[in-house]
């Protein structure tokens, strides 16, 4: 038990993959105008990654991998998050129709959130156990959150900035996201 | 996303990495050494062209909600592809991007070029914009590993991606003075962030002309 902690909060903060890794960096650069739309946006991304993680582990571990066709492994994993971010949409759309009117265009496109498949080809190729696995999956979503979170807020804050006109919308952003890695680097080592 | 609907590429302004964030996880990975940007480079450019023209024979099938599911699982059987023919072909590639390769299985340049955000454009300006945006994708790898080797290493050593031969290699900076903050993550966001600052000042025109 004693080495479980450090699995969640590795994966929550320290190697948290949307802030070290770089992943799926073009969606929290452009998705979500306002506070409420990034949180959606955030949490729907949270739910798929958690749920389709766990899916693909099931599918790889108990299909792809006895019947011996893990060459297809690309294909199932994609059409996993595929089908997660489909039924997400459709809570979303049924709970709070008027969130899907404003992010309707954008929430599908969390099935090519790269952070999503980085978790699963990543955990993949560890050949992770039952339960490291199960915590890594709660984990980086959470992790995941946050970057949304943290960026959404980065992006209301350099809306109103004065920012040199060559470094206006993308480059600024990308600054500040080195800034922060760097900072996150800082507490390597610490478990 | 919504704004790509209406924007033109470009190769300064409106980069599809450096302006509109397209594939830029690809693009953050490989750029370490301008060997491995280059390999990505025209591999992701082959399968632009090959999900182009994929893509647009898609759209004349499916219905236009089926047009974004479709056009995934479209870009993931061809990233299965070109993960299979560079593993077979290029395994020095392979083992220098590592996850990256079949991580293009998400890239939003290759999607983007299938068409699915465009349901309204024809086939050949589908095709010509896709081949515009992956020429000017490689030309952003390009530029930005190139800063990013010659920043972090001193120097340039490009070899060929399929063989592992040498092409060139020269030296610019002395060691004492090479930042090694470039060959990390970091360094990349920087290298990244500059280059992209300084192609949208070059580009200042391509933008206003190309509207949002």
């Amino acid at each position: 038990m004693e080495n479980l902690f450090p699995i969640l909060l590795g994966t929550i903060l320290i190697n948290n993959l949307a802030l070290t890794k770089l992943v799926s960096i073009g969606q929290l650069a452009n998705f979500g105008d306002n506070e409420d739309q990034t949180l959606t946006l955030g949490l729907s991304a949270a739910v798929i990654m958690a749920v389709s993680s766990i899916l693909s582990y099931v599918a790889f571990t108990f299909i792809l991998d006895p019947l011996g066709v893990t060459v297809l492994n690309l294909l199932v994993y994609v059409l996993i998050v595929l089908l997660v971010t489909m039924a997400v949409t459709g809570f979303v759309k049924s709970r709070k129709p008027e969130m899907h009117a404003a992010v309707g265009k954008v929430l599908p496109l969390l099935a090519v959130n790269s952070a999503i498949l980085y978790l699963i080809l990543d955990m993949m190729n560890q050949g992770m156990e039952f339960v490291p696995m199960l915590l890594t999956s709660i984990g980086a979503p959470i992790g995941l959150l946050f970057a949304f979170i943290l960026y959404g807020a980065v992006r209301e804050r350099l809306a109103v900035s004065d920012t040199p006109k060559a470094f206006r919308g993308l480059p600024i952003l990308l600054i500040y996201a080195a800034l922060a890695l760097m900072a996150l680097s800082g507490l390597n080592g610490i478990i | 996303m919504n704004r790509l609907e209406n924007t033109k590429i470009g190769f300064l302004g409106n980069n599809p990495v450096l302006g509109l964030a397209l594939g830029l996880t690809t693009a953050l990975a490989v750029t370490s050494s301008m060997t491995s940007a280059l390999g990505m480079g025209i591999l992701t450019f082959a399968l632009v062209l090959l999900a182009a023209v994929l893509g647009g024979l898609v759209k004349m099938a499916a219905p236009k909600e089926a047009l974004l599911p479709v056009n995934i699982v479209l870009v993931a059987f061809l990233a299965k592809m070109g993960e299979l023919l560079v593993l077979a072909y290029a395994p020095s590639l392979a083992s220098s991007v590592g996850i990256f390769l079949p991580l293009l299985a998400v890239n939003s340049l290759i999607l983007f070029a299938t068409g699915a955000f465009l349901p309204e454009a024809s086939f050949g300006k589908g095709l010509g914009d896709a081949a515009k945006a992956g020429a000017a994708y490689v030309i952003a790898l390009l530029a930005v590993s190139f800063v990013r080797e010659v920043l972090g290493t001193g120097g340039i050593a490009l070899s060929n991606p399929l063989s592992g031969a040498e092409i060139a290699s020269f030296s610019l900076l002395p060691s004492e003075y090479t930042l090694s903050l470039f060959t990390q993550p970091a360094g990349a966001l920087f290298a990244l962030a500059l280059v992209a600052a300084l192609f949208a000042a070059l580009g200042k025109k391509d933008i206003e002309t190309g509207g949002k």
